[in-house]
């Protein structure tokens, strides 16, 4: 019989930071962002390739059940690697149920993607100067003018 | 009887003090706030103000409602992209420095370092200054890098200046040698060459009023420097210069103070002192209106595509009209207490008369 998985977080090509009390991860390889709750990133940092899955439940305090839930949430993004992958994986629907038909309280692991801002709101802050456009109607205000011409079917830049 | 707030107004509002260490709630009832964050959300969120916002929604109850969520999501993507970005500028800067060049940083994240966060307050746009000697240079070592780096994103973004148009009259020589190193917070330990403060305070108050004062943000910025700068500032070098432009600066603190409620330091010379008390009312009146409506201006169609609309034409119009505060810097007009309207006109009339040459040109 095979040794249980020992799950360990991924090191290489991620930017971490705290925001408002979540920890925010930024995948350079994938070029996006995950936010995990408190619950998230303490089972994610205790993912040190040491533990198995019962033993990373024991010290995040919580059900092996839930954290196994957690891992999976953060295996799917490739936070983790090395996390079991059940052949039938719990649903968060399956734990509130499972925790409201015995009176619990449960804190379930959140592990959420960052949306990006509005289109608007990137450009706006990032500025749009070089983006191809068909008419100023595709630039943003601080680089308002397109180069393109109405009559020209080749996109200009925004300057 | 109450009067009914303007949607400028309650933009005003929500940012007020949100850029202070310990962020101030809205000044609004807690039943107007949630109204406003659905009305706004387009605006405050394309205006980059989205984590202020969420700064000060976070110290009410609504932080966990639904109209809270696109703002606590442009709060943390600015957070974390802001890691990535410094490692774009830590790489610009290195580029730079290999090839014995110290750039300038000016704007960005010269502004947003000073936040409490920096995602409070995004940056993209990496505006660096150069002597004009080494511009060509700086161009190449910046596209060797772009090629080599792994980052590429933010070093493509780089805007190199070898001037300041709103920091007109000092050298660059002199900016340099009144600017500071700081620390960027990469995990290099890279230190960036930024403004004085009183430089910085000049061209953040003349940029605004270049742009119309469009973006709350830029407002905040301004007092968010005064606030925590303000009080050890040399005031007779921020203000040199023309007395016209000392008189705008001082403007833009009065307005801050009046929209966002910016506490301004005791002990400011009396000529500031007085500029900062006489605001204009059609500078607030302006500055509210342009936050109250989308900035749609620039980014229209060519009018030329609705010639033959009269009344697509007549909208394209209204929305091209130069808002007071543009038209009072395009003609170089005093910030005084005259009205508006001639220099609107006058502004709309040389914009026309520009895009019709420009047409019979192309």
């Amino acid at each position: 019989m095979s040794p249980p998985p020992r799950p360990v977080v991924r090191s290489d090509g991620l930017i971490v930071t705290e925001a408002g009390g979540d920890t925010l991860v930024y995948d350079l390889a994938t070029h996006r962002a995950h936010s995990l709750d408190p619950a998230a990133a303490r089972l994610w940092r205790l993912c040190d390739g040491t533990r198995d899955v019962a033993a990373v439940a024991a010290a995040a305090g919580t059900s092996e059940e839930i954290a196994r839930y957690g891992l999976a949430r953060l295996s799917a993004v490739g936070l983790v690697v090395g996390a079991p992958s059940d052949a039938a994986p719990i649903s968060r629907r399956a734990l509130l149920r499972r925790a409201a038909a015995v009176g619990a309280t449960v804190v379930l692991p959140v592990v959420l993607s960052v949306i990006a801002p509005t289109t608007l709101q990137s450009q706006a802050s990032a500025g749009c100067k070089g983006v191809p456009c068909i008419n100023a109607l595709s630039c943003c205000a601080l680089h308002p003018m397109c180069t393109g011409r109405p009559d020209d079917p080749k996109p200009g830049q925004c300057v | 009887m109450r009067l009914r707030r303007s949607p400028g107004d309650l933009v005003a509002a929500l940012l007020a003090g949100a850029w202070r260490p310990v962020a101030a709630p809205p000044a609004l009832p807690a039943r107007e706030i949630e109204p406003v964050l659905r009305s706004a959300e387009a605006r405050l969120l394309g205006a980059g103000c989205g984590p202020l916002v969420w700064r000060a929604v976070a110290t009410t109850n609504l932080r966990s409602h639904a109209s809270a969520a696109p703002y606590r999501d442009a709060y943390r993507h600015h957070a974390v992209h802001a890691e990535v970005e410094l490692r774009g500028i830590a790489a610009a800067v290195a580029a730079l420095r290999e090839h014995g060049i110290e750039p300038l940083l000016v704007t960005g994240w010269a502004t947003a370092r000073l936040y409490p966060e920096l995602g409070l307050r995004p940056f993209g746009d990496l505006d660096l200054c150069v002597r004009p000697e080494e511009r060509e240079a700086a161009e190449r070592a910046l596209a060797l890098s772009a090629l080599a780096g792994p980052i590429a994103g933010p070093i493509a973004r780089v805007d190199l200046h070898t001037s300041l148009a709103d920091l007109a009259g000092r050298s660059l020589d002199e900016l340099y040698e009144r600017g500071a190193l700081a620390a960027l917070g990469d995990p290099a330990a890279t230190r960036v060459r930024v403004l004085d403060a009183g430089d910085h305070l000049r061209l953040l108050a003349l940029h605004l009023l270049r742009h119309g004062a469009w973006r709350p943000l830029w407002l905040c910025d301004v007092a968010l420097v005064v606030e925590r700068d303000g009080a050890a500032l040399d005031w007779d070098l921020c203000l040199r210069g023309t007395r016209r432009d000392a008189r705008r600066v001082a403007c833009v603190m009065g307005l801050a103070r009046r929209v966002l409620g910016a506490e301004l330091p005791s002990g400011l010379p009396p000529e500031v002192s007085r500029a900062v008390r006489r605001v204009p009312r059609w500078l607030v009146a302006a500055t509210l209106a342009q936050w109250g409506r989308p900035y749609t201006r620039y980014t229209d169609r060519p009018i030329a595509t609705s010639a033959s609309r009269p009344l697509d034409l007549l909208a394209a119009v209204r929305r091209r009209w130069p808002n007071a505060i543009e038209a009072t810097m395009s003609l170089d007009a005093p910030f005084d207490g005259l009205p508006r309207l001639p220099l609107q006109l006058t502004d709309a009339l040389r914009r026309a008369r520009r895009a019709l040459t420009a047409r019979r040109v192309s």
